[in-house]
């Protein structure tokens, strides 16, 4: 997910870092004092969650939970993922700090697009329906964001669309079902024990 | 309505299930390469050969990636792709000897991409040359009293060809060292590719701790003079 530096055009770059502005100009704006210490521990868990690498099977991926982020903060989701971008670029030299930009728009976006449309829903009665839109909250962000930095490469290498979105789908799977059944698991327990965050 | 709620033996076995299903799913599907945080290449000179590997974070190696050689001018002079240990192997015989450096560049799936330089002055060309003369120097430490007279024999006395054999000498002996400084810097490599510490993970949430306090500061001073 973490594009490199040395790799997206200059043009690519300054509109995903025009449009990541525009994305941190409206979060800070809803923004307000309730609300920090939970935008800060979704920071938090965004930055933790993608650096402990989980063995799965033969091979490892590690959690992004940008769904979450998106299903419990609406627009907040720009800052605490760009905070977590910037510390990941700074400490870490994961991405980089001239593809910032782009990589928090590829992440944000979808979680919070995703985020705003299934909220409405998560208060549903219907217990199946409940679960399967967190669900798709959840994995439909991970999908959604692959799909963007393919259509990055595209544009930055001229690879085929296709290619590119197969490798993305295919290898995002087992991850998508993973960071779906976390999204459950916590919304539905912030459900028992803080309702009123939903 | 009252909700159905399963029992905990049917939950438990389909979670088990899951478990498996999502265990086989990986076994075809290789997440390391998009999941992976950056790519790294090392890069080293072993004969007459440029041997160049990848990892990504975490220490997987990174297969069927792209890789690039390119001379100082900018020039790409080789062009290759990691096999299933995430290495590639070029000849360095059909390279101009002028060239001094090469900037070797890996490119993998999902805008993951590292570059090494190596040197080529001290290693390679040197390296070349003792191959060229592989055929008169054939092992030079376990050697009886005879043959060192036969060797003798063997090295002429044109003072640049005697250069030349010496040089040539010099570098078969000193080969294991190459390749143990080569070791040493791809265990250093290793090292900082191993991912992020427990000490660095608390760090960064610290930061993010304190980024929050500084913006509570600023909007509790905004409160204060709204109120």
């Amino acid at each position: 997910m973490h594009i490199s530096e040395g790799v997206l055009s200059a043009p690519e770059l300054g509109v995903g870092a025009l449009l990541t502005v525009v994305g941190l100009g409206i979060g800070l704006r809803r923004m307000d004092y309730e609300r920090l210490p939970e935008v800060a521990i979704l920071s938090s868990v965004f930055f933790v969650a993608s650096l402990i690498h989980v063995p799965i099977g033969p091979s490892a991926a590690h959690l992004v939970l940008t769904g979450l982020c998106g299903t419990l903060l609406g627009w907040m989701a720009f800052p605490a993922i760009f905070v977590g971008l910037s510390l990941q670029a700074i400490l870490f030299g994961f991405g980089g700090v001239t593809t910032l930009g782009i990589n928090t728009f590829n992440m944000a976006f979808p979680a919070v697009i995703l985020g705003m449309l299934l909220r409405h829903f998560l208060n549903s009665s219907n217990y199946k329906f409940r679960i399967a839109v967190e669900f798709v909250a959840g994995s439909g962000s991970i999908l959604i964001s692959g799909l963007l930095v393919a259509l990055c490469l595209v544009i930055a290498l001229g690879q085929s669309m296709r290619a590119a979105a197969q490798v993305v789908v295919l290898a995002h799977v087992p991850v998508m079902i993973i960071e779906g059944l976390i999204t459950v698991f916590v919304i539905e327990f912030i459900r028992k024990v803080r309702p009123e965050m939903l | 309505m009252k909700e159905k709620i399963p029992s905990k033996k049917i939950k438990i076995v389909g979670l088990i299930k899951l478990t498996v299903f999502i265990f086989c799913l990986s076994s075809f599907v290789d997440t390391s390469m998009v999941f992976a945080h950056k790519v790294n290449v090392f890069a080293f000179v072993q004969g007459n050969s440029l041997v160049v590997e990848g990892y990504f974070s975490g220490k997987s190696r990174a297969r069927d990636c792209l890789v690039k050689v390119f001379d100082s001018s900018g020039t790409m002079i080789l062009e290759c792709k990691t096999d299933s240990q995430g290495t590639c192997v070029f000849d360095l015989g059909n390279i101009s000897p002028d060239i001094k450096s090469v900037k070797v560049s890996l490119e993998a799936e999902m805008g993951h991409k590292a570059e090494y330089t190596v040197e080529l002055k001290d290693q390679g060309s040197n390296l070349s040359k003792a191959a060229s003369n592989e055929s008169k120097m054939e092992d030079p430490a376990p050697t009886t009293g005879n043959d060192n007279k036969d060797q003798a024999r063997d090295i002429p006395l044109n003072p640049d060809a005697l250069i030349q054999t010496f040089n040539a000498m010099m570098d078969k002996k000193l080969d294991p060292l190459y390749k143990m400084l080569g070791n040493q810097e791809k265990l250093l490599l290793e090292q900082s590719m191993a991912g992020p510490k427990m000490t660095e993970i608390i760090g960064g949430i610290g930061w993010i701790v304190g980024i929050a306090g500084i913006a509570a500061f600023f909007m509790s001073k905004k409160r204060k003079s709204t109120r």
